[in-house]
């Protein structure tokens, strides 16, 4: 009768451990797959989090756009497809890229993504450079003080095209402290990992080398 | 291709297959209802009480099988005989049932008990046919118990002379137990499905636990049960589908059995239906995509086709899930599991809207109960291996032996 009464009462408690770690999963997932769905950073999730990477930027620097597919003929590295992953070999990580996010609070990173914001000069429409940001992570980059000056930058199309980048200047932010990138002088890019638990940026500037087909 | 794309492929083809039928379904089984209303409409005035004779072969079920006597013997129908085959017990199964017999306070009902050598469920149900009477056969399980109203119902549905055979509706009995848990909501839902095969004309399993036929156009015809089949019940309905005979769901036809209590006990019982199930396709394989006129379209180009089709995707669907929740949570990236699961919601609030009764606390339970269909797969999954193992050896399956509580509704 007490065996059977423990047996019973043991049943109901793997029962409801098994089903209460289901509701946790189902929350995990729903929670999360609800911000990447509607593009929003809710408390208890973490597929997308709001990041301070906007103020990085001056107030002249902040003509970003998203665009799917730049169009970027008549620019200096013209127009190859839509950009898809983002390599850095110097430190054998390939992220895939998506456009970037935004509210009311900052730049929207995903957690295994990176983004980008592409910038214009404002007279005559040319690309100036391309923002890439993320946060620091195990499923994106988690050593980014790795990258170094003269470290190479891959971005890949989906027209099978790599353009290359050279790393000249790498370092650190504090948080709202501004990168003047204005002062780039040729098209390029600038990788922008926050790591929110130092409150800091590392950034890497690189500036466009070549383009070059892949698919050979 | 590269070996990435012909997996993504495969992967994609495969769901996509699979989200047809369960489209198909969920489509269809909301008709049900209407189908059979107009049957009843058409039948309402008829006069029919004929005698039903319910066969209960019973091997070791002390335990189940007064509970399943007293559910008849409770029933509003009371042209019924009840046929019990005590099919070489070992332990007190005569006696409980012979005690029933004298406590038994209906005395309209007759209870016989017949007691032989074990020969297996096939050969105690064909012995209990022929010494049934009635013009109805009902089978039924020694662990099963039928709602009260369900005998009368089940004559409901012969008063259409087209119908020859009908299945019920069965439910997994309250049990505290996980494995009972994700049972009850697999039946729920596996019986819910019954309606679109019933629209289409297509069942073609009629369950041991609750069946009826009509004597004269089943077994008289075509034969009594396989003695050598492990799932005698299947081969029955696939034989009598071949020769043609019609048959629904009768889903207000209510019956709780007893569902297995234990990991091992639902990987056997999963077993003994996979092998049977298999045995049976082979010998019926001339069903699949046939055009005789005997064999219902749908069930021949659609319901078989996909069943096996569903078997050949279990091979690889435990394995696929696994690597796509891996792939999920260790990436971030949750949608493609939250499709997933959205799916199976779509089943839940289908069930939930259209189902028997309104059932909000389903659609609450979704929440968590979706994830623990992933252990099922994995059941079926063993099941399935063990199977193909069984068949690559030549070898059959032996009987299971269960670990009998007894169902707990109040019937």
């Amino acid at each position: 009768m007490v065996l059977k009464r423990i047996k019973k009462n043991l049943f109901f408690a793997v029962k409801g451990i098994v089903l209460t770690t289901a509701l946790f999963l189902s929350m995990i997932i729903f929670l999360n797959s609800y911000e990447l769905f509607f593009n929003q950073d809710l408390d208890y999730a973490w597929a997308i989090t709001t990041t301070q990477a906007k103020s990085h930027f001056s107030a002249s620097d902040n003509s970003f756009k998203v665009e799917k597919e730049p169009n970027l003929s008549g620019d200096p590295i013209g127009n190859y497809g839509r950009i898809t992953n983002l390599i850095v070999p110097g430190i054998g990580k390939r992220l895939e890229i998506l456009p970037g996010l935004e509210n009311n609070k900052g730049w929207l990173s995903r957690s295994n993504k990176a983004q980008y914001f592409i910038s214009r000069s404002n007279d005559k429409e040319e690309l100036k450079y391309i923002v890439f940001y993320l946060n620091k992570s195990w499923r994106t980059i988690d050593a980014p003080e790795l990258i170094a000056a003269g470290d190479n930058l891959f971005i890949d199309t989906d027209r099978q095209w790599r353009y290359s980048f050279r790393v000249d200047e790498v370092g650190t932010l504090p948080l709202g402290v501004s990168l003047i990138v204005s002062e780039t002088k040729n098209t390029g890019v600038v990788l922008l990992i926050e790591d929110p638990k130092t409150q800091k940026s590392y950034y890497a500037r690189g500036e466009f080398l070549t383009i070059l087909n892949i698919r050979q | 291709m590269n070996a990435f794309e012909f997996l993504r492929n495969t992967t994609f083809i495969f769901a996509t297959l699979m989200l047809v039928k369960y489209f198909v379904f969920l489509v269809l089984a909301p008709f049900y209802p209407f189908k059979e209303k107009l049957r009843k409409l058409k039948w309402k005035s008829v006069r029919y009480n004929p005698l039903v004779s319910v066969v209960i072969p019973a091997w070791n079920e002390e335990v189940g099988v007064t509970n399943s006597i007293n559910s008849l013997i409770k029933n509003t129908y009371q042209n019924i005989e009840v046929i019990v085959v005590d099919d070489g017990s070992q332990d007190k199964t005569s006696q409980v049932v012979k005690a029933t017999i004298n406590s038994n306070p209906n005395k309209n009902i007759s209870i016989k008990l017949f007691q032989k050598e074990n020969g297996g469920k096939g050969s105690a149900l064909s012995f209990g046919i022929e010494k049934a009477n009635g013009e109805i056969i009902v089978t039924m399980d020694a662990d099963s118990a039928y709602e009260k109203h369900a005998i009368e119902r089940i004559v409901e549905y012969f008063k259409d002379p087209e119908i020859d055979a009908i299945v019920g509706n069965v439910k997994v009995s309250e049990n505290e137990t996980l494995v009972g848990s994700i049972q009850k909501l697999e039946y729920l839902f596996g019986f819910y499905f019954k309606r679109a095969h019933a629209v289409m004309g297509a069942e073609y399993i009629f369950g041991g636990a609750c069946a009826a036929f009509r004597k004269s156009t089943t077994f008289d015809k075509y034969g009594l049960f396989d003695t050598t089949n492990k799932t005698e019940d299947i081969e029955m309905s696939m034989r009598l589908r071949f020769f043609g005979i019609n048959c629904t769901y009768a889903e207000n036809v209510l019956c709780y059995t007893e569902g297995a209590s234990s990991i091992l006990g639902l990987v056997n019982q999963r077993l003994r239906w996979k092998k049977g199930r298999f045995d049976t396709f082979m010998k019926y394989r001339r069903m699949f995509f046939s055009l005789d006129r005997n064999h219902n379209k749908f069930l021949s180009w659609f319901i078989l086709p996909y069943s096996l089709l569903a078997e050949i995707q279990l091979l690889f669907e435990p394995l696929a899930i696994t690597l796509l929740a891996a792939y999920s949570f260790i990436s971030g990236d949750y949608l493609s599991l939250a499709l997933g699961s959205l799916f199976v919601f779509v089943i839940y609030f289908v069930s939930a809207i259209f189902g028997e009764n309104f059932n909000p606390g389903l659609l609450i339970s979704y929440f968590y109960t979706w994830p623990l269909f992933y252990f099922l797969v994995w059941i079926e999954y063993l099941a399935l291996m063990k199977s193909l193992k069984l068949i690559l050896r030549g070898e059959d399956i032996t009987w299971q032996k269960w670990d009998r509580v007894g169902i707990k509704e109040k019937i």
